[in-house]
C-alpha cells in the first residue's frame, strides 16, 4: 500500500494541474478499457493495455514530464 | 501503469529514472487515448472496467482495491479517426515511415478538417520527422501550424494548448516546462548513476520562465548596415525557422526559432577560428524584440558542423494591422567549404514573416 500511495502522490506532483473532472477521452469511467497497443517507454515494444491490465487491479496514471 | 503523451519519450525516461518510478510506462505520443488533462489517475479492475479513484490515497484500498465491480459497458470503437491513429505509435518508431504517416494524416485532415485529433497527430508526426535524420526544413513550422489547427478545433484541449506553449513566447507560458532536467541529472549523478541521454535537448523556449511583461532589448548596431557582406548563395549554411504561435493577436508575442545547419551537400562547415555566428534582428516599426543582436560561439575545434540554434521573441503592438509582416533578420558567419576548401565570411537573409490576426 505504501508503494501505491507513493505512486499516487508522485503522479499528483508530476503534473501542475491535477483534474479528474472531464477530459478523460477514451478512459471514461464505467466503460471498458479500449483495445489499444502502445510502445513501452523502456524498450519501444508494443504493449496491449488490455493484456497488461486483465485479471488484476491496476492504477492507471497519465503524468507529465513537463 | 503510467501513460505519457510526451513528444520526446526520452525526457520521460529521465524523469522516471530521477523519481525512481517502478511501474511500466507506455508512450501515447499521438494521444490515441484522447486525454485532455494531466495528470489523470484511474483504477482499472480485473474485467477491464475503468473507475474513478478516491481522491484521498488512504481510501484507495477500501474504495478500489478491495471492491468488486459490475462488468463494464463496452466502449464505442467504430470511429474512423481512431482506426487511423491507432497504429501510429508503433509505426512511427521507424523514421523512414514518417513521410508516409504525414501524407496519410494530411489526407485525413482534408477529409476531417474540424477534427483536432488528426491535426494534433499530424503535428506530432511532423515534429518527429524534424527530430530525425529524415528532417525536412519546414517540419517544425508544419508541426506548429498543425497543433494550432488542432487547438482551433477545440480550445479546451489542455494537452494541445500546452504543446504550443512549450515552444511559444514567455508571455504565454504557464511555467517552465523542462527546468527540472538539470536538477534531475544532478540528483541521478549524485546517486552514482548515469542519467538517460536525451536525443533532443530541450530548447530555450522549453526551459524559459513565464513573463508578465515583455522584456524588450535595446537597439543594437546593425553589423552590415550598408548590405555589403556577400550573400551565401550556395548555401554553405542552411537556415530553418519556425514562428510560434503561427498566428498572433496584436498586443501579444511570438517566439522565433532559427536553426542554422552546415550544408553537408556543399561540404559547408563552421570556421570557428573566424569568430562567432551573429544574428541580427530589426523588428518592424512599433514592434519590439527580446534580442537584437545574438552571437553564438563555436566549438574549440577549428571547424565543426553542429547545428546552431537561436531563439528570440517579437512583441506585436496593440494597434497592429492584421496580415503578414516581414521581419528583417539575417545571419553573418565564417564558413569553410570542407576541410581543405576556402573559408569565407557570408551573410544570409532569413525571410521571417509573422502573421497577425486581423
Amino acid at each position: 500500500m505504501n508503494v501505491l500511495r507513493a505512486t499516487l502522490l508522485l503522479a499528483a506532483a508530476a503534473g501542475p494541474e491535477a483534474s479528474q473532472a472531464g477530459g478523460l477521452g477514451r478512459l471514461a469511467p464505467g466503460t471498458m478499457l479500449p483495445e489499444v497497443t502502445l510502445p513501452a517507454l523502456d524498450d519501444g515494444h508494443g504493449v496491449s493495455l488490455r493484456s497488461l491490465c486483465r485479471g488484476r487491479k491496476t492504477i492507471l496514471v497519465n503524468f507529465a514530464s513537463w | 501503469m503510467g501513460i505519457i503523451q510526451e513528444q520526446h519519450p526520452q525526457r520521460c525516461k529521465l524523469f522516471v529514472q530521477w523519481k525512481q518510478m517502478q511501474m511500466p510506462v507506455l508512450v501515447d505520443a499521438f494521444n490515441v487515448l484522447e486525454l485532455q488533462v494531466v495528470p489523470v489517475m484511474l483504477g482499472v479492475d480485473e474485467r477491464l472496467g475503468i473507475h474513478y479513484l478516491p481522491r484521498d490515497p488512504h481510501a484507495v484500498q477500501a474504495g478500489f482495491v478491495d471492491r468488486t465491480f459490475d462488468p463494464p459497458r463496452p466502449a464505442a470503437d467504430d470511429d474512423p479517426v481512431r482506426r487511423l491513429l491507432a497504429p501510429l505509435g508503433l509505426e512511427s518508431r521507424e523514421p523512414k515511415q514518417l513521410g508516409a504517416i504525414i501524407e496519410r494524416l494530411r489526407s485525413a485532415a482534408r477529409s476531417h478538417p474540424h477534427d483536432g485529433r488528426v491535426w494534433f497527430a499530424l503535428g506530432v508526426a511532423c515534429r518527429m520527422r524534424y527530430d530525425s535524420a529524415e528532417r525536412q526544413a519546414d517540419d517544425f513550422q508544419q508541426a506548429v501550424d498543425a497543433w494550432q489547427a488542432a487547438l482551433d478545433c477545440n480550445p479546451n484541449q489542455y494537452i494541445w494548448r500546452r504543446r504550443i506553449q512549450q515552444y511559444g513566447p514567455r508571455l504565454d507560458k504557464p511555467y517552465p516546462f523542462y527546468d527540472w532536467v538539470p536538477r534531475a541529472r544532478r540528483a541521478i549523478r549524485a546517486r552514482g548513476e548515469v542519467p538517460v541521454a536525451l536525443g533532443v535537448e530541450p530548447s530555450g523556449a522549453e526551459y524559459a520562465c513565464p513573463q508578465k511583461r515583455f522584456d524588450a532589448a535595446a537597439g543594437a548596431a546593425d553589423p552590415d548596415p550598408q548590405d555589403r557582406i556577400t550573400r551565401d548563395e550556395v548555401p554553405l549554411i542552411v537556415a530553418e525557422h519556425a514562428v510560434v504561435p503561427p498566428v498572433v493577436r496584436p498586443g501579444s508575442a511570438v517566439r522565433v526559432h532559427l536553426t542554422l545547419r552546415p550544408n553537408g551537400k556543399a561540404s559547408g562547415q563552421w570556421n570557428n577560428e573566424g569568430g562567432p555566428l551573429t544574428v541580427y534582428v530589426r523588428p518592424p516599426a512599433g514592434w519590439r524584440a527580446s534580442a537584437r543582436r545574438i552571437e553564438v560561439s563555436g566549438r574549440l575545434a577549428a571547424v565543426s558542423d553542429e547545428p546552431r540554434h537561436v531563439e528570440f521573441e517579437l512583441h506585436v503592438p496593440k494597434g497592429a494591422a492584421g496580415g503578414r509582416k516581414r521581419v528583417v533578420l539575417y545571419a553573418l558567419y565564417h564558413v569553410c567549404e570542407g576541410l581543405d576548401g576556402r573559408c569565407v565570411y557570408r551573410r544570409q537573409d532569413v525571410p521571417v514573416e509573422v502573421v497577425v490576426r486581423p
